[in-house]
């Protein structure tokens, strides 16, 4: 068992931690680098990432780590075209471009036909209402974009990488290969002398001897290369005087690129040594921020955290089924996953500088954390292993399904000016999302009850489940009512009313008046034993759909959480559910029955 | 006889003010609550909130059912019966009974903000200053005699015949969302209505997008009689001649005046850097009130308040000239209700959650 665990444990540790072999270069100070990225200061290894998920969906290709990938895709650009990092999961596009049917991965070389011979017809669509384009319109348009973006991506550092051009002999640079950069001196002349040549023996270069070709080619190349990288904006990287620019920009505005132009040649004779000399002068003295964000990237806390409250889940099943009282094991299984995942959530409140909550995604992690740390306390005060499983099977379903709703790979996105306050997302969200949590907890409670009964579980430990149930659901109209009517205030003050009837605020009130509901309802004796429990286990179903249900609808001042292809998932969820609870209430009145005929 | 009122009066009371009440009133609320916020998306925000939250009935079909000012009018009536009537007041009880009060404050806020509050919005472009404030939804004609105002009439109010000035206005028809078209017919028309006729359409989804307006005719003026159009955003007002006074006639979003003025420094909109993604909106202002200046700060979240009206920044116009800020500016008198409320309500739930934990434990 020992042996078995310890596996299992270094397994959960290093699967998220360079699973491929070392490379020879080393990428460390490289991915330190900082750039900006959607407003923020992220970095290289971090925006390698979000790039690459953009582009493949995963975060490493061919065997590559996303910051190798970049790497090559900025100082290698001709064998990066090569390689495959384009997904096309929809085989009506894939015949479209006349594309390769077997394949979803492809290289910039193999779109670019394709995508030439339709770019008018695709670059019609733009105008035209996202809504009422086809799935397939709507993928072509993404790929459009994203190869776009690539090729930006390609001549980042078009100025500091060689022109394979022979300079004529008086603006030789002394090296074998020279870059746009070292011509930049000369440039004036060149040019100049250039239009001497073309206003003199005209512009057929049939006319030319040797030197004036290459001084002609020279001329052009230099041209086109600084056309074409004057708008190239997609990298930001910071100059030297600390400010962030991309490396046209930068040098436009005098920079040399100098520390760029030796991780380039240093990584085109793939040379260690001068790879890491130039890597660690780029990256300077790297912030705290960048560190932790890093580390962050590379850990991946949260599936880790799942990890271990899923093998909690499974230790204690095991415990309990030798009929052993031994908790070391299931406790500290659980004390890991809640060490990573508060890890996790406070490098996210560290890097951003705001409140856990902001995002969809954030409230996810946010109601998991809860719920795993609301079974800890249970148990630790009451012994309530039920409390042990219920809360760590909901925090693993909810991490699970948090990278679904992400939109487009960044999971730390910068908030829109009305969410961008740190006191009501600090009061009203965290407090509505803490309600979420303990309301999934209570339902998830009702369900076991339901089981433990149907399984022949003693009176006694019933009736503390049940008490338990009662208490959750109060706790959660504390917090579920208190959170709502935060929420109208925060309203008051950015809006000028406090309720407005939008689809938001109708979901939260919808929990709370459930709550109140089935509070009265037992009050009043109008709900027995089970039609109470099952009200409670269907909070689920109210929670999913004041959380996500309304994000759905996609109306009103609320509506930044928008989210797509979430609705079969959730219509399938709230139907098992219903049906769930329906079985297991019509098995319990069935028991009744039998043990009173 | 009347003993025998009284007592069933109570036994109704009674009936009617049990944990029973919210147990069959609660469920209509919610299914209203679910079809209200659905048919948000086909019927738009405003006409959906307005027919089934802001209404006592409406209609399904031809089925009255009950609207959110009904039910929730209802279970604040019962609420109070009880509170006051039917409480229990024990040391046990005194968590639900506080809660019970804070709703109650609650409820009775929403019902002075329901009556009495009043939305509109103003806009000021950079280093100019306003009194003005814009309805967001009413609109109004008004008919000004030599620049003072004569007529205010209301849209929805607009009569077949307005008089009080020295001719006869006759409105001919009017249309919630107008479209403009070409005039086609020859006939007696003046200003605009000379080229053009407003044709009714089905309002939008968002009301602020509809174009309002009507078409009217003028008699006693000789040679000014005839049809005139007016419709909301008009470049200019209509303007008649009688007995040497100048009438300009406007139609447009409801107008008032704050007691004081408002002059806008400057606007900002910082952006994230390197994204058009905004991350904040701010005005400086300076508020002119009888020759005293207040400087002050309006932002995102961060509203000023001042003399019982509540500016908040709300949205901006920009062209390559000039910035103007959008302000909306909310008059509540129940404004504070819901802070009040929520202070009594979290302390009656914790105090509740409290006893409860420690009876069970006892």
């Amino acid at each position: 068992m020992k042996k078995i665990l310890a596996a299992l444990l270094l397994f959960l540790c290093c699967t998220n931690i360079a699973a491929a072999a070392e490379p020879k270069l080393n990428y460390e100070s490289f991915s330190l680098l900082p750039v900006l990225h959607e407003g923020r200061v992220k970095p290289l290894d971090s925006y390698a990432r979000i790039m690459l998920r953009e582009f493949s969906g995963r975060e490493a290709v061919h065997g590559h780590g996303a910051t190798e990938w970049l790497a090559e895709v900025l100082f290698d650009p001709a064998s990066a075209a090569e390689k495959p990092v384009f997904e096309i999961t929809n085989p009506a596009v894939r015949e479209h471009f006349g594309l390769d049917k077997k394949k979803t991965l492809f290289s910039f070389s193999e779109l670019a036909p394709g995508l030439a011979a339709h770019a008018a017809e695709t670059q019609g669509l733009r105008g035209a209402d996202p809504e009422k384009l086809t799935a397939q319109q709507q993928a072509a348009l993404r790929l459009y974009d994203d190869v776009a973006i690539y090729s930006e991506l390609l001549r980042s550092f078009s100025a500091v990488l060689p022109l394979g051009i022979d300079a004529p002999a008086p603006y030789g640079t002394g090296k074998t290969e020279s870059a746009y950069v070292d011509y930049r001196s000369n440039e004036d002349k060149i040019q100049k002398n250039a239009a001497k040549l073309v206003r003199k023996k005209g512009a057929d270069p049939a006319k030319y001897n040797d030197d004036e070709k290459k001084l002609a080619a020279l001329a052009f190349a230099l041209q086109e290369i600084k056309t074409a990288g004057a708008n190239n904006g997609t990298l930001k990287i910071i100059n030297k005087d600390g400010r962030f620019l991309s490396p046209w920009q930068s040098l436009l505005q005098n920079d040399d690129l100098k520390t760029w132009q030796n991780m380039a040649v240093a990584y085109r004779a793939d040379d260690a040594e001068d790879w890491r000399a130039a890597a660690d002068a780029a990256r300077g003295k790297t912030p705290f921020k960048i560190y932790l964000e890093k580390a962050y990237n590379v850990t991946g806390p949260f599936p880790a955290a799942m990890g271990f409250y899923l093998l909690g889940i499974i230790i204690l099943a095991a415990e309990l089924y030798r009929k052993s009282n031994r908790m070391l094991f299931p406790l500290l299984c659980l004390g890991f996953g809640l060490a990573l995942h508060i890890a996790g959530i406070s490098s996210r409140v560290i890097i951003l500088n705001r409140p856990p909550v902001g995002t969809l995604y954030e409230s996810l992690l946010f109601v998991s954390l809860i719920c795993a740390a609301a079974a800890l306390a249970l148990y630790l005060r009451r012994k309530n292993l039920v409390a042990l499983f219920a809360g760590q099977g909901a925090a693993a379903f909810l991490l699970f399904l948090a990278p679904f709703l992400l939109q487009r790979g960044e999971s730390m996105e910068m908030l829109v000016a009305v969410l961008n306050t740190s006191f009501w997302l600090g009061t009203h969200v965290l407090c509505i999302t803490a309600g979420y949590g303990i309301s999934i907890l209570a339902a998830t409670f009702a369900h076991a009850w339901f089981i433990l009964r149907l399984k022949n579980a003693p009176a006694q430990q019933l009736n503390l489940l049940y008490d338990s149930i009662y208490k959750t659901t109060l706790a959660a109209l504390l917090l579920t009512g208190i959170g709502t009517i935060l929420g109208g205030i925060w309203a008051d003050q950015s809006w000028g009313r406090f309720w407005g009837w939008d689809p938001k605020e109708n979901g939260a009130l919808l929990i709370v008046l459930w709550l109140i509901w089935i509070q009265h309802g037992r009050i009043a004796g109008r709900l027995n034993r089970f039609a109470f429990l099952a009200a409670v286990a269907f909070l689920n179903v109210i929670v999913a759909l004041a959380w996500f249900g309304v994000n759905l609808l996609g109306i009103g001042l609320h509506s930044y959480g928008f989210i797509t292809g979430i609705a079969l998932a959730l219509a399938l969820f709230c139907a098992g559910e219903t049906l769930l609870i329906a079985i297991l209430w019509k098995l319990n009145a069935e028991k009744t029955r039998h043990a009173l005929a | 006889m009347l003993k025998k009122t009284l007592q069933k009066c109570r036994k109704l009371a009674v009936a009617v003010t049990r944990a029973d009440a919210p147990f069959y009133m609660l469920p209509p609320l919610m299914v209203l609550l679910v079809a209200g916020t659905l048919a948000q998306g086909p019927m738009g925000l405003y006409a959906a909130q307005k027919k089934f939250f802001s209404s006592f009935f409406f209609w399904m079909g031809p089925l009255p059912l009950p609207g959110g000012y009904m039910l929730i009018g209802l279970i604040a009536a019962s609420l109070l019966i009880k509170f006051l009537a039917f409480s229990e007041w024990s040391r046990r009880r005194a968590g639900i009974n506080l809660t019970h009060f804070g709703v109650l404050v609650l409820l009775f806020g929403g019902l002075l903000t329901a009556t009495g509050a009043k939305e509109s919005f103003m806009v000021i472009p950079e280093d100019t200053e306003s009194r003005y404030l814009y309805d967001y939804h009413q609109r109004t004609l008004y008919i000004f005699e030599n620049d003072v105002l004569k007529i205010a009439k209301p849209f929805d109010q607009l009569k077949l015949r307005i008089t009080g000035v020295p001719f006869d206005l006759i409105v001919q028809n009017t249309c919630v969302n107008c479209a403009i078209v070409k005039r086609e017919n020859e006939g007696n028309y003046h200003g605009m209505a000379k080229f053009m006729a407003l044709e009714s359409i089905e309002p939008g989804k968002e009301p602020e997008a509809d174009l309002p307006g009507l078409s009217f005719s003028i008699a006693g003026l000789k040679d000014q009689d005839g049809t005139y159009i007016a419709f909301e955003g008009m470049p200019e007002p209509i303007t008649l001649y009688a007995n040497e006074k100048e009438y300009k006639i406007v139609f447009g979003k409801r107008q008032s005046m704050l007691p004081f003025t408002i002059r806008l420094s400057d606007f900002e909109k910082e952006i994230y850097p390197g994204t058009d993604k905004a991350r904040g909106y701010s005005s400086d202002i300076v508020i002119l009130d009888n020759g005293l200046e207040w400087p002050a700060r309006i932002e995102m979240n961060k509203p000023l308040r001042y003399k019982g009206y509540t500016f908040y920044q709300s949205s901006f116009e920009q062209t390559d000239k000039m910035q103007a800020t959008i302000l909306s500016v909310v008059e509540n008198k129940g404004r504070l209700f819901p802070y009040i409320g929520t202070l009594i309500m979290a302390a009656g739930l914790l105090l509740h959650l409290a006893f409860v934990m420690r009876e069970k434990r006892a």
